[in-house]
């Protein structure tokens, strides 16, 4: 059996009877069998001896069972690892930053307490999916969205509390952000409410954000400061119309004008999420033009600009595209349509086209039909097309995202192809990255350049040498001023410890109060590069 | 009796008037959770393995025609391949925990996939 960190075996056995009576058998899982399925499946550290396995997984159905658990926790000193819906595949899946810390699932706390389509707000437990929010929605025919990821199995609260975006308008798309009132579990066991929910009896725990004082909600994201057991969040009303447009140009020099003009767009509510690309990109599992391919390393190893934009050019494939849709109401949208097209316009040869549109309600046929299911929050798995098998391409076993921010700006983004190419270059690896890799624009301010490593349940050696790349890529962006927003667990020491002004005074001042809080250092130990004091003093060698 | 009846209804609404007066958050239905082994499928497994949709189009190359990359078409399906998917992934699916597809859903989900 896999201890639980720092735990006598006794003592777990007497609390595994403690959190059976509190919760019934069948709701701890103890069993070798069960407790894998607790593993993150796209773990790049897949049975080595460090691979984060849990001891065993509990599974509360109510917030009064949280508690208790945090205080058998407590007791014993356990720590514990909460999950929501536990589908955070590329960033940790279901598995603890730790092996052997108890993962608390909170999957069957399901609870769809309250969705107001003339306010426009929800409040979800943990365990309500996307798509149990949508179906929801969809049979009491209420008439709002929620902005949602790629992935619909996800859920709200989980997808909030890792800091997820989505694909909507901006301030819907940042998930966290347009999450308004929390309930926890707070480590020593008791039950807080932020924001108007302080307020005994408030009826606007999902409106108002702030009630009065610090506010504290932010602790709770991507941090081990307690168990989250509701959250409320701001919904977008459904539009009645919805139209997508495609706007291509020829030149690679041609996106530091088009961010430029998608910045003003989008800022100003014009458009929904643009979406970026490059048509030199082969379709999915479809293998690149070898002539286009070649030029990617013709410069002595390195990519030919010149050879890559005359052969965009001769063979009148634009050089970038971006999918823009707009909503509203059917005129507003082609008023507003036509003004995007205009101030496209100074960019010698864009084309701006109609891809479709559509009038709400939509049909099922209509809903076949959309290219972005999720940009009217409609929850899918199609996004899964990126892993499975392609025409020429292996499937791969899952994997890990590495995430950094950079400013939304044209330059910045080729300047971070370079960085990125001669990165690889030096590792001797093929890049990812090529003169045409897109940013993507969920941040609402700024761009992610983001990168995905395939990762392998099968051979070590390639995780080994994924992991170098990936904690080069960590450095070598922090250099240049990019730091990532979101890591899987492997990484979140590594890339906290970039964030280091003023000799680490953010994260010193978060583990003041993580000793503070929770003394024990039973919540999550190490979750977003946070750990309780007695481990940071284990890791330094003890300070005694 | 009738009295009774009538007492403990009130008594009733009296006791869950109060628990919503006392907390607003307290209220809710739990998301519908799927029960015969075909609603078990269309919740996890179509949004994959659905025509046109990821699963199948990646087993569409691997089979190449040789059978049906549809779940739902397959007729060599047996209980323990459809158990060990859902408990062991495969590539970038990854397995299923107890508390989204518990023993009994399984079996009510492999009886479906079976008899197809
Ligand atoms: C192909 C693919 C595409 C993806 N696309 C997107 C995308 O478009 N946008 C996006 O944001 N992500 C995306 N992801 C990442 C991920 O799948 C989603 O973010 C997913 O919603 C996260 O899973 P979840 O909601 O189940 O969160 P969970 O796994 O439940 O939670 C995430 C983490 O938050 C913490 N946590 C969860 N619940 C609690 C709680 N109640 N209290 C305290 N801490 C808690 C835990 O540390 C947990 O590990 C993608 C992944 C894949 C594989």
């Amino acid at each position: 059996m896999i201890l639980p960190n720092g735990v006598k075996e006794s003592d777990f056995k007497t609390a595994i009877s403690k959190f059976e009576n509190i919760l019934g058998k069948e709701n701890v899982f103890t069993d070798e069998k069960d407790v894998f399925l607790y593993r993150d499946a796209y773990s790049s550290e897949w049975n080595e001896e460090s691979e984060p396995i849990p001891s065993i997984a509990v599974a509360p159905k109510t917030v009064e069972e949280v508690q208790e658990i945090v205080k058998v926790a407590n007791e014993f000193k356990i720590p514990l690892f909460p999950i929501s819906t536990g589908k955070n595949l590329g960033y940790g899946s279901s598995a603890p930053n730790r092996r052997g810390d108890v993962v608390v699932d909170l999957k069957r706390m399901n609870k769809i307490i309250e969705v107001d389509d003339k306010r426009n707000f929800c409040i979800l437990e943990p365990g309500v999916s996307y798509f149990d929010f949508y179906k929801y929605c969809e049979d009491n025919n209420l008439n709002v969205m929620m902005d949602i990821p790629d992935p619909g199995w996800g859920s709200p609260v989980g997808n909030a509390l890792d800091h997820g975006w989505g694909y909507t308008y901006g301030m819907y798309r940042d998930h966290f952000g347009a999450h308004c009132g929390m309930e926890v579990v707070l480590p020593n066991g008791e039950v807080m409410r932020t924001g108007m929910g302080a307020l005994p009896g408030a009826k606007t725990f999902a409106e108002n954000k702030y009630g009065y004082g610090a506010y504290v909600d932010g602790l709770f994201a991507q941090s081990n400061f307690g168990i989250v057991t509701k959250m409320g969040f701001w919904l977008m009303p459904k539009p009645e119309y919805y139209a997508l447009y495609s706007l291509t140009t020829k030149r690679r020099e041609d996106i530091i004008k088009m961010v430029e003009i998608l910045n003003y767009l989008e800022d100003s509510f014009i458009i929904g999420w643009p979406l970026y690309r490059s048509p030199l990109n082969p379709p999915h599992g479809k293998p690149m033009n070898p002539e286009l391919e070649s030029y990617l390393t013709s410069k002595n190893g390195k990519p030919d600009l010149e050879k890559i934009q005359n052969y965009a050019l001769k063979n009148k494939i634009p050089y970038w595209q971006i999918d823009i849709p707009i909503y509203g109401n059917k005129e507003a949208v082609y008023a507003n349509a036509k003004y995007v097209e205009n101030r496209f316009k100074e960019i010698d040869g864009s084309e701006f086209k109609l891809v479709q549109e559509f009038a709400l309600p939509l049909s099922k046929e209509d809903i076949s039909k959309m290219k972005h299911k999720v940009s009217l929050g409609i929850p899918n798995m199609e996004i899964f097309w990126l892993s499975t098998r392609g025409e020429v391409l292996e499937p791969q076993d899952g994997h890990v995202w590495f995430s950094p921010i950079i400013p939304r700006d044209g330059k910045e983004l080729l300047k971070c192809q370079d960085v990125y190419i001669d990165v690889f270059h030096e590792l001797g690896m093929k890049s990812p990255i090529t003169p045409f890799a897109h940013p993507r624009s969920w941040m609402y301010h700024a761009f992610c350049f983001m990168l995905n490593f395939g990762n392998s349940r099968t051979d070590i050696e390639h995780n080994k040498k994924l992991r170098a790349a990936y904690r080069k890529m960590i450095e070598v962006a922090a250099e240049n001023g990019w730091g990532d927003y979101r890591a899987a667990p492997t990484f979140q020491d590594d890339v906290y410890n970039v964030y280091s002004f003023n000799n680490h005074i953010l994260r010193r001042f978060v583990e003041n109060l993580k000793d503070a809080i929770d003394p024990n250092g039973i919540i999550a130990p190490g979750r977003g590069g946070i750990w309780p004091k007695h481990a940071r003093e284990a890791k330094k060698g003890g300070t005694k | 009796m009738r009295n009774l009846t009538k007492t403990i209804l009130f008594l009733g609404v009296i006791c869950f008037a109060n628990a919503n007066e006392k907390d607003i958050l307290s209220g809710g239905k739990n998301a519908k959770a799927p029960k015969t082994g075909e609603e078990i499928y269309n919740y996890w497994c179509l949004p994959c393995h659905g025509a046109n949709k990821p699963g199948t189009k990646a087993l569409e190359v691997l089979y190449q025609g040789s059978l049906p990359a549809e779940l739902t078409k397959r007729e060599d399906l047996v209980p323990e391949v459809v158990e060990f998917y859902v408990r062991e992934g495969k590539h970038s699916m990854p397995f299923f925990r107890k508390t989204e597809i518990n023993d009994k859903d399984l079996e009510s989900l492999k009886a479906y996939l079976s008899k197809q």
